[in-house]
């Protein structure tokens, strides 16, 4: 079984996939990606991420169903929505409807790190089960 | 008569080409959007280490080429490039350059071909760098196609340097299509690059009127928190459209501060700005003075003031709830449909949505004896 | 029969079909131009910021519906999903007999509010108004039977925002369509209508409320009709756009600014194709009034719509359609030859009156003309296989123009096979398919005509939507 935390990155456009893929494997997270909304949910379910970086202008299931969903996951994962839409009201919306962190796009590479490392930090710290993940440590 | 089997027989064989032609393009073109596509992909693969590690990404840059083809490596770093800030974006443009394509994309800006200028100036737009800063000045002042002077004018926009931005406002103060289409893109723009230049726009006197109003909504869309003076400026306005623009944007900026002075332009005679009062308090926290004078708002002679009164309160949480589902049960009709219009449109926490399904049923029942009375 | 007398009426039908290639190649070749123009110019960043809702309008979605319980929840479903900043939806459910609105109700879980809203246009009494709990943008009108244009007036008065856009309840929007057609607003104001292109729906696979990819039917009446609708749209549609001559765009999905159509009464209730008539009096009003107006028609936002798959419901479909045409030309013929309606009344209306209107009668006739010949043993051979070759030349030429454009803008048939398919469903289309189609337009003409005489009655009778607010 692995013990390195899992970050499922939710994105359909493939080249900014492979930015945020490749951001997240620097940090030292193991990464899965989904396509669309309904992999990612596939992904969500068989994988148990730890983090879930979902992008809200998938095709197919809107990114707030995803949303919806992966909070009702047992284990509820962290959510990180990472977005292009720019309607003033939306960080606000989002927050709101369970979403931990909230970044727009153009975004730096290195501050969706540290936002990623901060958010899994804060549940490792968390006196819950023995899942020491070393990935933590950067 | 020969005229006629003349034009059928070239009709005849333009088709048969065409036909060729449009079957060989596709199956040629499908092919090359397959290597293309999967090249890009490795080029990506390839580069994308180097993009978030900030370290050797101009050999890298250049070794990809190698491999992979100038073209598809120029692809993904001119697309990274509007997905990516900061620091590392600032790396891609330098790696742009270096590889040749600010030289390839400048010559193509001085094409006499419409098409590919503005291809150019879009590309060079989107690396957002200093680099091409000169060349969409120079594309924004007097490029014949206002569609390129446009791009450029974006593309200014979104360096993050003084000079650009002030050359991207010079070059539209000047630019002939002026208007209020235009108007409201470019200042949404503005207003999401560089707000302050766009209030030293407004308060320059260049705008004119109109323009102005439209400036400051594109500030108030932004969020931008330094337009509230220049909002509050205009409450006292004695033209009814600045009033009500003011008390529009001071509402999407959420100024607490002029939840007074909103709260007496909820009383103004013009039936507009009243509107636009109702409007505002939607965004203003709630507290008692707010939500009372939201309550009286439902009993306006104005239908719009209602609905918008009706609507703030929905959004004003408990209080405002609390507020509509009595006006519901009041015996004032408008301000009762005004309420029940806006309980409608919200998500209403489950204890709320049982006294409202409660009042629905005694409702329905007084308007049937309501117009049985009228019938009878 | 005296040979010169023939000999007129070979030349008459010479000169009106060469005409008419004429005009149609032409077109082709403006479409060509402008639709490689065009791809150039639409760009990622506008289409970006227009979904980040920089300098957007919002946009009311009208659905007209009228016994659509199988497919109403699926509809309505896939325009939430769409992709526009701020929208709204409202259904207006126009006095269905079966399930559609208790379909409505469980579906969105809605509730009925006592909605009141100022009436600008006159309309058949609505019932009651639904929200939804759970989506706030969504309303459901519930009103006594009065026509798809009269649930259209009815929905323009409870929107609220400044642009409305009227899609069918069978129809499917791609998910960036709304994006794409609304830029243009957003930009120009002199745009009041704008068109997107209609494709077929029923050989397209869907999930998830969205198409994926798309093969080249297998009926033979699907295939025709397919190829007949790239061609109407990718050469046709665009050269008019350009030309502004565009009087006619696609009811399943068009996108209208608010006020200028509040302004000129809204829709006609009296009318078969209610979408052209509003058009062309929109076009009117902006003439009168010299307020500049544009229409125009984009290629690239995409509905989806389920055609006839039937002869017989297409052939009633042509028959409306034509009906339509021929009404609304006479309502406005007042604009036909004016020079005051500029190239509306000096080129577009002509062209439409000569070659869409009395076509399938002059077609019809030279099919008669033709049969006349071959009876009285006159028949020029040559000339009447040069005739034909001449009229499927011109139609295969315009086919593999569109089939080419597609292929260069949308690629969305991927196999060549399909392509094949295609070309020669545009073959086929003049073996049987055009003349069927032909006859029943034909039939259609002499159909209005004989109802000519209870006309003036009917339109001093019409319903005139009533100005101002009644609130």
């Amino acid at each position: 079984m692995l013990m390195e935390p899992a970050v499922l990155v939710a994105e359909d456009d493939d080249l900014t996939a492979q930015l945020i893929v490749e951001t997240l494997r620097e940090a030292g997270y193991r990464v899965i990606r989904g396509r669309d909304g309904d992999e990612a949910l596939e992904l969500a379910r068989d994988e148990q991420p730890k983090l879930i970086v979902l992008d809200l202008n998938m095709p197919g299931r809107r990114g707030y169903e995803v949303l919806r969903c992966a909070l009702r996951q047992p284990r509820r994962p962290r959510v990180l929505v990472l977005t292009a839409l720019g309607r003033a009201d939306i960080e606000r919306e989002i927050r709101a409807l369970g979403a931990d962190d909230f970044m727009r796009k153009p975004f730096a590479p290195h501050d969706l790190a540290r936002r990623a490392v901060s958010l899994l930090a804060a549940d490792g710290a968390r006196p819950e089960g023995a899942e020491a993940s070393s990935g933590l440590a950067r | 008569m020969i005229l006629l089997s003349v034009s059928v027989a070239l009709l005849a064989v333009a088709v048969v080409l065409l036909t060729v032609g449009a079957l060989t393009h596709h199956l040629l073109t499908a092919r090359r959007r397959r290597r293309f596509a999967s090249r890009l992909s490795a080029a990506a693969t390839f580069l994308a280490p180097h993009v978030v590690s900030r370290e050797g990404l101009a050999d890298a840059a250049f070794e990809a080429r190698r491999r992979f083809g100038p073209q598809p490596v120029a692809a993904a770093l001119r697309r990274w490039r509007s997905d990516v800030d900061g620091a590392a974006g600032e790396d891609i443009s330098r790696v742009l350059v270096e590889i040749g394509e600010l030289g390839s994309l400048s010559r193509a800006a001085g094409s006499r071909r419409n098409e590919q200028r503005l291809e150019a100036i879009r590309g060079l737009a989107e690396y957002g760098s200093a680099v091409s800063q000169k060349i969409l000045v120079d594309a924004a002042d007097a490029d014949a196609m206002p569609e390129v002077r446009r791009a450029a004018r974006e593309g200014l926009l979104s360096i993050h340097s003084s000079a650009a931005v002030r050359a991207a406002t010079r070059t539209y103060m000047k630019d002939s299509r002026r208007g209020i289409g235009w108007d409201r893109g470019f200042f949404a723009h503005l207003a999401e690059a560089a707000p302050a230049h766009l209030r030293e726009l407004i308060g320059s006197g260049q705008l004119t009127h109109d323009e102005e109003r439209l400036a400051l909504e594109a500030l108030g869309d932004a969020s931008d928190g330094g337009a509230v003076p220049l909002a509050r400026a205009w409450l006292p306005s004695s033209d009814p459209e600045l009033r009500a623009t003011a008390a529009r944007v001071l509402g999407k900026l959420r100024d607490a501060d002029s939840a007074p002075a909103i709260l007496a332009l909820l009383r103004d005679p013009v039936w507009f700005v009243r509107v636009a009062a109702a409007k505002a308090l939607e965004g203003l926290p709630a507290d008692g003075p707010v939500s009372e004078a939201l309550s009286r708002a439902l009993s306006d002679p104005e239908w719009w003031v209602r609905a918008r009164a009706a609507h703030s309160l929905s959004c004003c949480g408990r209080l405002g709830i609390e507020a509509l589902l009595d006006a519901v049960g009041g015996s004032d009709r408008y301000a009762r449909d005004a309420a029940l219009a806006a309980l409608g449109r919200r998500e209403l926490p489950p204890e709320s949505k049982e006294r409202l399904a409660a009042c629905f049923i005694t409702l329905e029942a007084m308007v049937a004896g309501e117009s049985e009375q009228r019938a009878g | 029969m005296d040979d010169r007398l023939i000999g007129g009426i070979e030349s008459f039908y010479v000169s009106y079909f060469s005409l008419a290639a004429a005009v149609y190649v032409v077109f082709g070749v403006i479409a060509l131009i402008d639709l490689v123009r065009y791809r150039r110019r639409v760009w990622r960043a506008d289409l970006r910021a227009l979904r980040s809702g920089i300098g957007y309008l919002p946009i009311s979605i009208l659905v007209p519906a009228h016994n659509e319980q199988k497919t109403i929840v699926a509809t309505v479903r896939s325009i939430l999903t769409l992709d526009y900043p701020e929208a709204e939806i409202i259904v207006i459910d126009d006095g269905s007999t079966d399930a559609t609105l208790q379909r409505l109700r469980d579906a969105y879980a809605l509730v009925p509010v006592r909605y009141a809203w100022p009436a600008r246009l006159r309309t058949r009494p609505v019932a009651r108004a639904y929200c939804s709990l759970e989506h706030p943008s969504l309303i459901v009108l519930e009103k006594s039977r009065g026509g798809k244009s009269d649930a259209l007036n009815a929905g323009i008065n409870v929107s609220q925002y400044p642009l409305f856009c009227s899609l069918d309840a069978d129809s499917l929007l791609q998910s960036d369509a709304l994006v794409r057609i609304a830029r243009a607003f957003a930009e120009d104001e002199r745009i009041v209508a704008a068109g997107g292109i209609i494709r077929v729906l029923n050989a397209a696979t869907v999930r998830h409320g969205q198409v994926i990819e798309t093969h080249a039917p297998r009926s033979l009446l699907l295939l025709a009709q397919s190829q007949e609708y790239l061609r109407g749209f990718l050469t046709g549609r665009t050269a008019l756009g350009k030309l502004g001559w565009l009087l006619i765009l696609s009811g399943a999905f068009t996108l209208f600014r608010k006020d200028a159509v509040i302004e000129a009464g809204g829709y006609r209730t009296d009318t078969v194709t209610e979408d052209m008539e509003l058009i062309v009096r929109l076009r009117r009003r902006a003439r009168e009034r010299h307020l500049p107006q544009r229409i125009i028609f984009l290629p690239d936002p995409v509905c989806w719509t389920q055609i006839p798959p039937d002869l017989g419901s297409l052939l009633s479909q042509r028959d409306r359609w034509h009906r339509g045409l021929i009404e609304t030309i006479w309502m406005h013929r007042a604009m036909f030859l004016n020079p005051r309606y500029g190239a509306i009344g000096l080129a577009a209306l002509p062209f439409y009156v000569l070659f869409e209107a009395l076509g399938p009668i002059i077609e019809l006739g030279g099919y008669a003309f033709t049969i006349v010949l071959v009876l009285l043993e006159r028949l020029d051979l040559a000339f009447a296989l040069t005739f034909l070759g001449l009229a499927l030349a011109t139609g295969l030429l315009l086919s593999v123009l569109a089939l080419l454009l597609d292929d260069l803008l949308f690629r969305r048939y991927e196999t060549a096979r399909d392509i094949a398919k295609l070309m020669a469903g545009s073959v086929l289309e003049f073996f049987g398919y055009r003349q069927l189609l032909t006859l029943r337009r034909a039939l259609a003409v002499l159909s209005v005509l004989d109802r000519g005489r209870g006309w003036g009655h009917i339109r001093r009778t019409a319903i005139r939507p009533a100005p101002g607010r009644a609130a």
